[in-house]
């Protein structure tokens, strides 16, 4: 996502009209390069990489002013392969570039570690903000290295409250990694800012409000991870696009408040959050939203679990939808389309466990798995595969089955195969298929309640036909 | 090259050195300098393109001709036959030969590609220059665009220093 951002639209960028290079001298008469016309010259060095744009400087007299007072498109993320250098590296292109920087990039950027180190980085940092080099830039995306292991507050790079000075030419920001300044001034002023990316930041719900509220064509607006929020609020005369990524410390809300113009909510990893949106009349793009996992409300409709949504409510903007659920759930899709009466396109997407978002036990501990009452169907099957397919550590899995199909052993061969035990999580699994009929839940029998696991004594794994699969492939 | 058919609109393109060379309107109409005098009717019998000698121009027309079934109004048949991607490719290989210039006539180039407003020979002949320029030496660049160091040796030594980075 992060890289896409950041490609740039075609090879020819360079070649916009410029006329300022004009009254630049040119290099030494007789040279094939100083035949050729100054705009393409300009292109030309324009387009080389910065390395070979800097070394253009070195060729000779007149070539020394060329590369430094071509529009400069700056990206340190990788300027150099000593990564506690690039910092000094692009202070130096900063310092001897006359400007003006179109866009200026730099990722991860990794500040020395030692006290002293860290000082100086730190401060020639806060001067990039301040060199003439960045007036009138256009196009901002910087984000930090943590400065320790944790990945806490205090290891975040807190940002020089300098950055926000190149507020009134900015038209594309990118921040991420960093804690946001906190005093920021009311009079803050975002005239030109079209595209806004927040992204993994610690920062106060005053300073996004603040920062919001001093965006005045604000079209695009990416927040993920945002730290130490506990319900992020929105509000703007002008946004169009709303990308939500919840930060996965804890539950964030997101509460549309007033986006009259909003036309796409896109939330595509919303795990247990709840997104509120007061108004946003124009919505048409919606999702992908996990309804069976999150909680969510636009104006007086409210879709939330299997909770049939009120048939009063419905939303006539929205004619793309995407929906996310565990499994194929025609009721509860059907329930939501009530809701949406002029959708033109619907996106299901079936959405698999997550290992990116992983359950603790599944990943570590759960060794037993006893599915009692177990008949083999479709659902049945699709409900054992996954912890086939996902519980790593898990020893056994129990199959309780009925008499008649427990002595049945190519019934049983074949559910081996239906159960994809080639993929299975944990190796050394095995499945183990015994008779018996579960009544657990029906009653309790107080004798049970001292013995070690009071739900093994209702089954019958101990005495019935016992038939062990283990697998050595 | 079965390109002049019946109907087709010529164009007479005159070199400064007295060459005539007859093509068709779509070829002359890659460059958007010719689009522009033919379209503001401009262009009756011959147009004179000053500057650029009969065989940089010819080399021009030849890029052009090459390049007009893709990009011109006449490209729909040709398109319809080979995949794009493949005429892409195509063209892409037969580009890296038509290329295959000495530094001057591609110097030639770059300027004819410029005056006649042609934005892919122009993208290509500079793309080669900066492709020299990352690759090389600066003795190795001096050299190809004939460029006298006249540094002081100091001098060259103080960028170089201050630069460091650039020159590992």
């Amino acid at each position: 996502m992060r890289a896409a951002k950041r490609c740039r639209s075609d090879g020819t960028a360079g070649r916009r009209a410029r006329k300022r290079a004009r009254d630049i001298p040119k290099p030494t008469q007789g040279d094939l390069i100083s035949s050729l016309p100054d705009d393409i010259l300009e292109a030309i060095i324009s387009l080389l990489p910065i390395k070979d744009g800097v070394r253009t400087q070195a060729v000779a007299r007149g070539w020394r002013p060329l590369w430094r007072s071509m529009p400069l498109d700056l990206d340190g993320t990788d300027i150099c392969s000593n990564k506690y250098k690039r910092i000094s590296v692009v202070s130096g292109i900063l310092r001897d570039h006359l400007g003006p920087a179109r866009r200026f990039t730099f990722e991860n950027i990794c500040l020395r570690k030692s006290r002293k180190g860290h000082a100086k980085d730190d401060a020639r940092i806060e001067s990039w903000f301040h060199s003439r080099c960045l007036d009138n830039i256009e196009e901002l995306d910087i984000s930090f290295r943590l400065l320790g292991k944790a990945d806490v507050s205090r290891n975040r790079y807190p940002l020089p409250s300098s950055v926000l000075r190149l507020a009134p030419t900015l038209v594309v920001a990118g921040i991420g990694m960093c804690r946001f300044p906190s005093e920021i001034a009311p009079c803050l002023n975002f005239p030109l800012l079209r595209d806004l990316t927040l992204w993994s930041l610690s920062m106060s719900e005053e300073a996004l409000h603040v920062l919001l509220s001093a965006c005045h064509v604000l079209e695009t607006l990416f927040l993920q991870d945002i730290r130490d929020v506990d319900c992020l609020r929105v509000s703007s005369p002008t946004l169009r696009i709303i990308w939500f990524i919840p930060t996965h410390l804890g539950r964030q809300g997101l509460v549309i408040e007033d986006v009259p113009h909003l036309e796409r909510l896109l939330c595509p990893a919303l795990d247990g959050e709840t997104i509120r949106v007061h108004k946003a009349p124009k919505l048409k793009i919606l999702g992908p939203l996990s309804p069976h996992v999150s909680k969510i409300e636009i104006a007086n409709l409210i879709l939330q679990g299997t909770i049939p949504p009120s048939l009063s409510h419905s939303i006539c903007t929205v004619n793309i939808l995407a929906l996310k659920f565990a499994g194929p759930d025609l009721n509860a899709v059907l329930n939501i389309l009530q809701c949406f009466p002029c959708l033109e396109k619907l996106h299901v997407i079936m959405h698999q466990y997550e290992p990116l978002n992983p359950i603790k036990c599944l990943e570590s501990h759960l060794k037993v798995l006893v599915l009692n009452n177990y008949i083999g169907d479709e659902e049945d099957i699709g409900f054992a595969k996954f912890f086939v397919s996902n519980a790593k550590v898990v020893k056994e899995i129990k199959f309780g089955v009925s008499n008649e199909i427990g002595n049945d052993r190519k019934w049983m061969s074949n559910q081996v195969t239906l159960l994809e035990v080639e993929n299975r999580a944990s190796q050394d699994v095995q499945l183990k298929f015994s008779t018996g009929y579960s009544h657990l839940g029906t009653y309790v029998d107080t004798s049970d309640l001292p013995i070690a696991d009071p739900f093994d004594s209702r089954f019958n794994f101990a005495n019935g036909v016992d038939w062990t699969w283990r697998f050595v492939f | 090259m079965a390109t002049r058919e019946a109907g087709k609109k010529m164009i007479m393109l005159k070199s400064p050195d007295g060459m005539e060379f007859e093509v068709e309107e779509a070829v002359a109409m890659e460059s958007q300098t010719i689009r522009k005098m033919i379209e503001d009717d401009c262009a009756d019998t011959a147009i004179l393109i000053p500057n650029i000698n009969s065989k940089i121009l010819s080399r021009v027309i030849e890029y052009c001709n090459k390049h007009v079934p893709t990009t011109g109004a006449t490209g729909a048949a040709a398109s319809d036959t080979v995949a794009p991607a493949a005429l892409a490719e195509d063209l892409k290989i037969w580009d890296a030969e038509f290329i295959k210039v000495n530094r001057a006539t591609r110097f030639d180039l770059i300027q004819a590609a410029s005056y006649l407003n042609i934005k892919g020979l122009l993208d290509l002949t500079s793309q080669t220059t900066i492709d020299t320029i990352s690759d090389n030496s600066l003795e190795e660049i001096r050299s190809f665009l004939s460029t006298k160091n006249d540094y002081l040796p100091e001098e060259e030594q103080t960028i170089r220093r201050e630069n460091q980075w650039a020159f590992q």
